[in-house]
C-alpha cells in the first residue's frame, strides 16, 4: 500500500517547513493584535511570510518531483536486488555457494528474513542460524529499543519474520512498552517466534513469562486472541499459562477459551466447562462457544447449559443454543423449541440454525415448529431456517 | 473606517489562527501516516486471514437511482479480499431502472425472509437473493432516503460490523482487511473511516485501479487536491487528536450493536453520517463508555466526484447544510466539558473555522474590497497578505498531495503531478472562492429552514473490461 523509503524524508522536511512558516504567521498575529491595525513593520513581516511560503512551496515541490521520479526507479532495483539476494541465500542452502562475507546489506537481509518467513523445516533452522551469525537479531533488538516509532515498528515486523527465540526477552520488554502500537507489534512478533521455540521445557517457560507481560500490558480482546493463534504448537502452553493466573482479567480468559474451541484443544475441555457459570457473561458465552466446539459436556455441566439457555443477557442465551445441541437428544429438541419462541430475534435464528444442524430429528422438529409453534416469529423463522437449508442443499448439489 | 479596521484585524487574525491549525494538523496527520505505514504491515494483514481473527462485515449499499453505476460497484463490493461478508444493496423507492439492472446482473429472485425490525423505516416491499453470489441481498423499499435506506439495511445485516458505502463508490480490494484490522486491535473502536479518493480519471478492475491519470477537467482536478488535503492531512490528523467528528458516508465501517444502541442513521438531515458519529460521540460520553472513533489513512475508497459546476456546487451546498444542521442538533456539546475534546476542541472547531469559514470569507472578500475602494488599506499590503494566504494553501494542498505520492497506486506521471501543483495554486483563483459563495449562500438556506438532497449526475465507474 505505501512506499516505506523517502517517508520519513517527506515528513522531516515538512516538519522543518511548517516550524519555518509559522514564525511570521505568529509574529503577524502579534503586531496586528498588539498594534490594531497600525502597519508599521507589517510590510516586512508579510514580506516574511510570502518569502517562507515561497520557499517552503519550492522546497516540497523539489522534494515531490524528485521522488515521483526515482521512487519507481529505486522500488524496481530495489525488487531486484532482493530477488537477487534470495536467489544468492537459496544457492547457499543447496551448499552451491559460500556464505557470502559480512556485515550484510539491507537488501541481504530483507531477502534472507523473507526466506525465513517462507521456507519451513531444517531449511528454516539453517536460516536462523545464517541470521544468527550475522548478527541481524542484535541490530533489529538494538532497533526495537530505539526511540524512533517508525524504526520500531519495522524491526518488530522483521523479528515477526526472523522468529529468534533469543529475541524472546526484547520482545517481552517492547510487549510492556508505554505505546500501545509497539506493545501490539511486540505481541504479535512474540507469538510467531514462540510458535517455533521446540524444547517443550524452554517453551512452557516462556509461554509463561509471555503471559505475565501480556497480563502486564493489558492488551485488548482482539489482540490476545490473535497471539493466541499465531503461537500454533505453542498455544496450549500460553492458554494453560494465562489460565493459571489468579489476576488474569475476563478478555484473556475469554481469548483463552476461544482458542480453546478454535484449535480442538481437548484437555482444556474441563477448564470451559468450569467457566460455564462464570459471573462475567463474556466468559460464559466464551466457555459456551468452546463447550460447542469441543463437543464436550459431561452430565455434570448440564446445569449451567440449561441455566444459560435462560441467561438474562441475550448474547449468552444465542451461544448457549449451539452448546444445548450436546444434551440428550430429547432435551436439546424441547429446549431449543422453548428458545424459537425467545423475545431476541438474534435468539431465535441460533436456535433454528442449532435445529438445523441435528439432523433428520431436528429438522423435523423445525417442520413442526414452522406449522404449530404457539409463537408466530418462532414459526416464521423455523420456515426461514428451513428456507435456508434447503437453499444451501441445492447449492452445495450444484456446486458438485 | 476604524471599524473597517477592527473588521480586518479580526479578519487577519481569523486567518492566521486558521492556518496555524491547518499547519499543525497537517505535520500530525502526515506523520501520522509515516507511522500507520509501518504499524498495518502486510505480514499482519496475512496474519489476521490465515488466523481468521477479522470480523464478518456486512457491506450496505442505499441506491436511489443508480443505474449507470450500481452493477459496476457491487461487482467491485462482490470482489473484495475479505473472507467473510455480505453485500445488502437498497434500492430505495428508485424510479429508474436500478433494480432491473441489478436482478438482471445478478440474477436476483425472491426471498421471503424474516429479519430483526430493530430500527424503525419506510416499509420494505420485497427482499431478493442472487442465485450467484450468495452473499448478496438486494432489498426493495419505498423511498424515504439514505438514512432510512440504511436503517433497513442495517435491519438485515446479519455481521457485527457495518460498512455503508455509497453505490458510485468503489472500495480498494484490501479496503474492508484493512479498515477491520483496526477492530481486531482495540475492541474500544466504534467506528473507522477510510479515506475517499476521486476515481475520475482512474480504470478499474476487482476493485484496483489499472491506469491512473489525473482527468482532464480543472473541476475534477481541483477535487482531488481538496480530498488529498481533507483526509490525508485533516481527519488523519483528527484521528490523533482524538477528534474525529466525521466518517464520510462513501466509506466507513461501524459496529453493528453500537450504531443500533444510538438508533440507527438520523433521517431528518442531509448529512448523516456526522451526524451518525456526532450522536456515538454523545451517547458513549454519557454513558461514561471506552470508546474510539478513528480515521486511518489507508482502506481506500474511490469515488466519482462531479465533473460539472452544477452538480458540484449542488453537493457542497448540501454538505453545508448537512454540517449546519447537525452542528445545530448536537449544539449542547459545544464547550461542554462533560463532552471532553470533542466538545472543547472538535465542535469549536467545526463552527469557527468550517461552518462559519465561508461567511467569514465571504464577508472579508467584501470587506477588503470596500476598504481598497476607500482607500482604507494599502493596496501593496492587501496584495502581500493575499499571496502569502496563496502561498500557504498551496503548500498545505502539495504536503497533501505528496502524501499520495507515497502510495503505490499514485498518479504514475511527472506530468499528472505537475497537473496537480497548477490545480493546488489555480484553485485559489476562483474555485474556492466560488465554493466559499455557494457554502454562504448554503447558511442563509439553513437559516431560512430549506434544502433537499438534489439530483446528482453521475457517469459511471470506469471498469477495465468496460
Amino acid at each position: 500500500m505505501w512506499r516505506r523509503f523517502g517517508d520519513l524524508g517527506f515528513a522531516a522536511l515538512v516538519a522543518v517547513v511548517i516550524t519555518v512558516e509559522a514564525v511570521p504567521l505568529v509574529w503577524l498575529t502579534w503586531v496586528v493584535l498588539g498594534d490594531l491595525g497600525h502597519h508599521e513593520g507589517l510590510t516586512w513581516i508579510l514580506l516574511g511570510g510570502v518569502a517562507t511560503a515561497a520557499l517552503g512551496l519550492v522546497v516540497v515541490t523539489a522534494y515531490l518531483l524528485a521522488y515521483q521520479t526515482v521512487s519507481d526507479r529505486r522500488a524496481a532495483a530495489l525488487a531486484r536486488a532482493r530477488g537477487e539476494w534470495v536467489a544468492r541465500w537459496l544457492r547457499v542452502l543447496a551448499g552451491r555457494e559460500p556464505e557470502p562475507a559480512g556485515p550484510l546489506g539491507r537488501d541481504a537481509v530483507g531477502a534472507l528474513l523473507e526466506l525465513r518467513e517462507a521456507v519451513r523445516g531444517a531449511e528454516a533452522e539453517r536460516l536462523l542460524e545464517l541470521l544468527r551469525r550475522y548478527g541481524v537479531g542484535d541490530g533489529l533488538e538494538g532497533r526495537v529499543r530505539g526511540h524512533r516509532i517508525a524504526r520500531r515498528l519495522q524491526a518488530l515486523e522483521d523479528l515477526a519474520r526472523a522468529r529468534a527465540p533469543e529475541a524472546m526477552p526484547t520482545l517481552l520488554a517492547a510487549v510492556i512498552d508505554p505505546d500501545r502500537r509497539v506493545q501490539v507489534a511486540a505481541a504479535r512478533a512474540a507469538a510467531r517466534t514462540l510458535a517455533d521455540v521446540e524444547d517443550p521445557g524452554t517453551r512452557e517457560e516462556l509461554a509463561e513469562a509471555f503471559a505475565a507481560s501480556l497480563v502486564a500490558a493489558a492488551l485488548p480482546f482482539g489482540v490476545i486472541e490473535e497471539v493466541l493463534l499465531l503461537a500454533d504448537e505453542a498455544a496450549p502452553a500460553l492458554v494453560r499459562a494465562i489460565l493459571a493466573r489468579e489476576d488474569v482479567p475476563a478478555p484473556f480468559v475469554r481469548a483463552a477459551l476461544d482458542a480453546v474451541g478454535r484449535l480442538g484443544l481437548l484437555p482444556f475441555g474441563d477448564a470451559a466447562v468450569a467457566r460455564l457459570s462464570h459471573p462475567d457473561p463474556e466468559v460464559r458465552a466464551a466457555a459456551l462457544r468452546a463447550v460447542a466446539r469441543l463437543h464436550v459436556l459431561p452430565e455434570g455441566a448440564r446445569e449451567a447449559v440449561r441455566a444459560a439457555l435462560d441467561d438474562e443477557v441475550e448474547f449468552v442465551r444465542i451461544h448457549a443454543t449451539a452448546a444445548a445441541a450436546l444434551l440428550p437428544r430429547e432435551e436439546a429438541l424441547a429446549a431449543l423449541w422453548a428458545r424459537l419462541g425467545d423475545p431476541s430475534w438474534w435468539v431465535r435464528r441460533a436456535a433454528a440454525d442449532a435445529l438445523a444442524g441435528l439432523g433428520r430429528a431436528g429438522l423435523a422438529e423445525l417442520g413442526h415448529a414452522a406449522r404449530a409453534h404457539p409463537d408466530r416469529y418462532a414459526r416464521d423463522m423455523a420456515a426461514q431456517a428451513l428456507r435456508d437449508r434447503t437453499e444451501r442443499v441445492v447449492a452445495e448439489a450444484v456446486a458438485r | 473606517m476604524r471599524a473597517l479596521e477592527l473588521v480586518q484585524v479580526g479578519l487577519l487574525t481569523y486567518f492566521v489562527v486558521l492556518n496555524l491549525i491547518y499547519s499543525g494538523l497537517s505535520f500530525i496527520g502526515l506523520r501520522t501516516v509515516v507511522v500507520h505505514a509501518r504499524e498495518l504491515s502486510d505480514l499482519a494483514l496475512r496474519d489476521l486471514l490465515e488466523r481468521e481473527v477479522y470480523r464478518p462485515v456486512s457491506i450496505l449499499v442505499p441506491a436511489f437511482n443508480e443505474e449507470r453505476t450500481i452493477v459496476a460497484a457491487v461487482r467491485s463490493f462482490l470482489a473484495l479480499q475479505y473472507p467473510r461478508f455480505e453485500v445488502i444493496v437498497v434500492s430505495d423507492g428508485s424510479t429508474d431502472g436500478t433494480l432491473e439492472r441489478l436482478i438482471e446482473a445478478f440474477a436476483l429472485v425472491e426471498d421471503p425472509r424474516v429479519w430483526s425490525a430493530r430500527l424503525p423505516t419506510r416499509p420494505v416491499r420485497r427482499v431478493l437473493r442472487s442465485l450467484r453470489h450468495p452473499e448478496l441481498v438486494v432489498v426493495d423499499k419505498e423511498n424515504g432516503g439514505k438514512s432510512d435506506a440504511l436503517n433497513a439495511a442495517i435491519n438485515l445485516a446479519r455481521y457485527p460490523l457495518i460498512a455503508p458505502v455509497d453505490a458510485d463508490s468503489v472500495l480498494d480490494a484490501q479496503a474492508i482487511l484493512r479498515a477491520s484490522r483496526v477492530f481486531v486491535e482495540d475492541e474500544t473502536v466504534l467506528a473507522v473511516g477510510g479515506t475517499v479518493r476521486p476515481l475520475n480519471g482512474a480504470t478499474f478492475r476487482s476493485g484496483r485501479p489499472v491506469s491512473m491519470r489525473v482527468p482532464s477537467g480543472w473541476l475534477e482536478r481541483f477535487q482531488i487536491v481538496e480530498y488529498a488535503r481533507a483526509f490525508f492531512l485533516g481527519r488523519t490528523g483528527w484521528t490523533r487528536l482524538g477528534t474525529v467528528l466525521i466518517i464520510s458516508g462513501a466509506f466507513g465501517l461501524f459496529r453493528r450493536d453500537a450504531v443500533v444502541r444510538v438508533g440507527g442513521f438520523w433521517t431528518g438531515t442531509v448529512g448523516e453520517d456526522m451526524e451518525l458519529v456526532l450522536r456515538l460521540h454523545r451517547e458513549y460520553r454519557r454513558a461514561g463508555l471506552p470508546y474510539r472513533i478513528v480515521v486511518a489513512p489507508d482502506p481506500i475508497c474511490w469515488t466519482e466526484v462531479p465533473s460539472d459546476l452544477r452538480t458540484l456546487l449542488r453537493q457542497r451546498s448540501r454538505w453545508h447544510r448537512g454540517l449546519w444542521q447537525n452542528l445545530w442538533r448536537h449544539r449542547g456539546m459545544l464547550l461542554d466539558p462533560r463532552y471532553g475534546r470533542i466538545g472543547m476542541l472538535g465542535l469549536p472547531y467545526f463552527w469557527l473555522f468550517e461552518a462559519l469559514a465561508p461567511v467569514v470569507e465571504v464577508v472579508g472578500l467584501v470587506t477588503f474590497g470596500i476598504s481598497l475602494a476607500l482607500g482604507v488599506v494599502d493596496p501593496g499590503i492587501f496584495a502581500l497578505f493575499l499571496a502569502m494566504a496563496v502561498l500557504h494553501g498551496m503548500l498545505l494542498s502539495q504536503i497533501a498531495v505528496g502524501v499520495e505520492a507515497m502510495l503505490l497506486e499514485r498518479y504514475p506521471r511527472i506530468s499528472d503531478r505537475l497537473r496537480l501543483l497548477a490545480a493546488a495554486f489555480l484553485e485559489f483563483l476562483g474555485f474556492h472562492q466560488l465554493l466559499a459563495l455557494d457554502r454562504f449562500v448554503a447558511t442563509l438556506r439553513v437559516l431560512r429552514g430549506r434544502g433537499g438532497w438534489g439530483a446528482m449526475r453521475r457517469a459511471g465507474i470506469p471498469t477495465a473490461t468496460s
